[in-house]
């Protein structure tokens, strides 16, 4: 039996995923379109014995080619891959939201319309008759709750029946608006295309998509017309001016018509609460935005850290039990040893980190959900705009001081490709919380009650390196010509949908620990090979020998060899630092590294530091740790955001190069200093 | 005719002309904002974008950009 496959399209925030996800569950694939940096999502799923493939199309406004998300989405639809494209709506705004739909009329691929946030309609005191617009479009129209699970019984009949039917937008009534608005232009240029139009598009489509100057359409009609025409064609639309002015008018009125009858308000309401006019004040905004994000920060840590206990207790209980029961077995105590040793405690920090991230996820999610977060965005946007960004950049910075993963998957409302890696490459400045540990440790040590102006020091270097950083990538990932400014709309205050925010939150945290465990578990078995010696003496072990060697060179940073191994680790996971360096030195210390930092006793480690190392290596050294890449995790976190590899590696060396040299530099000041 | 971005608080009025290149024209008719349209100023004050009603959404839109969108003041 053949698989149906359907294409998910609609504008951003218009529902896509919640839908994508309610109906595949975790039978999902993500992936890169090819040889583009658009994430490519495709799920599967049955009913009633049929079975479905699902893509999800990236989030845009409209299927115009101005950039690769546009072009991805044109190209799919054009390919004839989907048997059916369902096209997604906001019903509380749905004028607006109809634009898509007004935007696909006159491409020939059977479409059905969804009607999302009913609810959401409903409570703003509106009535949408979708069977009326469904007359009037000529296609099926579901009202539903993408949300709510139970109310898709209406989508999946019209999903096995449309596969009979065939319906495709009727498209009469906006090409004679065009006609009749656009005129001459329009009649011209409609009359140089072949009548029937050309594969999907029809004659009225691609004669409005060349008004609206898409170059894209040039090239498909090009040798489908006498050449002479083609060039006339040419000729006539380079003296078209705002031509997607005139069609984008046109849409909306059409729009207006398909909605005239089918829609009612019980009144304007464009009363704003209290509360939103205050948190989009100049005076107040600000004030709110900060607390409401200290709270979500307190709050997700209060939500992850019982689980970070329990992980870390339980995977402890496991351990010790395990090893004596293998030992007993007569396994090897060297493979014992690296199975409780560095696997388990890998799991631990990776149960670890996705517990972090599920309180964050589950805390700004839920003011994303219910509209607070465009409000964060709106009072922002001025100060983000310093550094070539965006209010919606604001987030990722935001989150990052949790959890720099965190920060990384929030880039993803970010509208230009340029933009998001831009934010990326600036949030990984951002210190998350568990680098926290270790400076506390050193700077308490080292400079005791002056680790407050080292502190300083820090946050006044990482200011320094934002600007610098934008001023290194700035010129080629985000261009002054291409930026955009923000236009956003501020979305209206809604209930949140619970079961749908929970089942999103755990897919994060799913990948999250996917990801956190092979990365962990891998670096974990590496440092502990390195560091592995029967006897337990760590200058007998490989690691000793590889940094006692490369000591001189790493000494230009001010970094011995063994706080230079925890540079490394720390490259890898900010709070494995700690570890490494309380095995390395305590020569006794076999193995306790990688692990996290409940199993290192401090107070025996700070005297041995202050013992082997001067004030300006410490100096050095922090300065090393704070500004190296944030830990594996993100960049594989940055990898899959912004679906390029190179840019990904290209970050991650800029950040280690960065950091080396502020380490010298700290390095150099420190021994005027001290 | 004025500039969105010099209107202030409570203006009403028509959205005469949208400059700007071809892509910023699209995505400010993609988010519901022709000409024609008629829109409310709902505040807008200094180094902060401008936010307004328009097609039933509250939206805001930058400085920068705002400028690029010509109103006829109606009342």
């Amino acid at each position: 039996m053949k698989e149906k496959t359907i294409a998910l399209l609609g504008q951003p925030n218009a529902g896509k995923s919640t839908l994508f996800n309610g109906l595949t569950g975790s039978k999902q694939h993500v992936g890169n379109w090819p040889g583009k940096t658009v994430e490519r999502k495709e799920g599967f799923f049955t009913h009633n014995g049929i079975s479905y493939r699902i893509v999800d199309l990236p989030g845009t406004y409209s299927l115009s080619a101005n950039s690769e998300e546009e072009i991805v989405t044109r190209d799919y639809i054009a390919s004839g891959e989907a048997d059916l494209v369902c096209i997604l709506a906001d019903s509380s705004q749905l004028e607006r939201s109809l634009f898509m739909l007004a935007d696909y009329v006159g491409i020939r691929v059977p479409v059905i319309l969804l009607l999302n946030m009913m609810d959401v309609a409903a409570s703003q005191g509106k009535t949408i008759d979708a069977a009326g617009i469904g007359k009037s479009l000529g296609i099926p129209v579901i009202p539903m709750v993408a949300a709510d699970k139970k109310q898709y019984d209406s989508f999946f009949k019209v999903l096995e029946s449309a596969d009979k039917t065939k319906k495709v937008l009727q498209e009469k009534t906006l090409h004679s608006l065009y006609e009749e608005k656009i005129n001459v232009p329009y009649i011209t240029v409609l009359n140089l295309l072949p009548k029937e139009g050309i594969e999907i598009y029809s004659a009225g489509w691609l004669a409005a998509k060349l008004l609206e100057n898409d170059p894209m359409v040039q090239s498909i009609i090009q040798g489908r017309i006498p050449q002479s025409d083609f060039q006339e064609l040419k000729t006539f639309l380079s003296n078209v001016k705002d031509g997607n002015l005139l069609t984008g008018d046109c849409k909306f009125q059409w729009i207006d018509q398909v909605l005239k009858g089918n829609v009612t308000a019980e009144k304007n309401i464009r009363t704003r609460s209290r509360f939103d006019q205050a948190a989009t004040s100049k005076k107040w905004g600000k004030p709110i935005a900060i607390g409401m994000i200290m709270a979500g920060l307190i709050l997700s840590l209060v939500i992850g850290s019982p689980l970070m206990t329990l992980f870390d207790y339980v995977i402890k209980g496991i351990s010790v039990p395990l090893s004596g029961w293998l030992l007993g077995l007569g396994v090897s105590p060297f493979l014992v040893s690296l199975l409780c040793g560095a696997v388990l405690n890998g799991v631990t920090v990776a149960l670890q980190m996705a517990s972090f991230v599920f309180g964050i996820s589950l805390v700004f999610g839920f003011m994303e959900e219910v509209g607070y977060m465009a409000r964060i965005s709106y009072v922002f946007d001025n100060t983000m705009s310093k550094i070539g960004l965006q209010g919606k950049a604001i987030m990722p910075f935001i989150v990052s001081f949790g959890c720099n993963i965190g920060g990384m998957t929030g880039t993803r409302v970010i509208d230009s490709w340029g933009q998001r890696v831009m934010t990326m490459a600036l949030a990984w400045a951002v210190p998350c919380a568990s680098t926290w540990g270790v400076v506390g440790l050193v700077s308490g040590t080292f400079f005791g009650s002056g680790s407050v102006v080292v502190i300083l020091a820090l946050f006044a270097a990482v200011f320094l390196h934002i600007f610098i950083t934008y001023k290194v990538f700035g010129r080629s990932l985000n261009k002054e010509s291409e930026r955009t400014g923000l236009i956003m709309e501020l979305p209206p205050y809604h209930k949140p949908h619970w079961k749908n925010l929970f089942s999103t939150v755990f897919g994060k945290m799913g990948n999250v620990l996917k990801r956190a465990l092979v990365i962990i578990i891998g670096i974990s078995i590496v440092f502990w090979l390195l560091s592995y010696t029967p006897d337990g003496n760590v200058e007998n072990s490989t690691i000793f020998r590889i940094g006692t060697f490369i000591e001189p060179v790493t000494m230009w940073f001010g970094l011995r060899w063994q706080m230079f191994m925890a540079f490394i680790a720390s490259a890898m996971g900010k709070e494995s630092s700690l570890g490494v360096m309380a095995a390395l030195f305590n020569t006794s210390g076999i193995w306790g590294a990688i692990d996290g930092t409940s199993a290192v006793n401090t107070a025996t480690l700070g005297s041995s530091l202050i013992a082997s190392i001067s004030k300006p290596e410490a100096l050095a050294f922090l300065f090393a740790y704070f500004f190296n890449m944030p830990c594996l995790s993100t960049l594989a976190a940055t990898a899959q955001e912004s679906h390029s590899m190179k840019w990904t590696l290209k970050i991650a060396a800029y950040y280690i190069v960065v950091a080396l040299i502020m380490s010298m530099i700290a390095y150099h000041i420190g021994m005027l200093i001290f | 005719m004025q500039k969105l971005s010099e209107l202030s608080e409570g203006t009403k009025g028509r959205i005469t002309s949208i400059l700007g290149n071809a892509h910023f024209q699209s995505r400010i008719t993609s988010i519901g904002l022709t000409v024609g349209s008629q829109i409310e100023i709902i505040q807008n004050p200094k180094k902060q974008p401008v936010l307004i009603y328009g097609r039933d959404t509250l939206l805001a839109i930058n400085k920068m950009e705002s400028d690029k969108i010509m109103v006829e003041v109606t009342d």
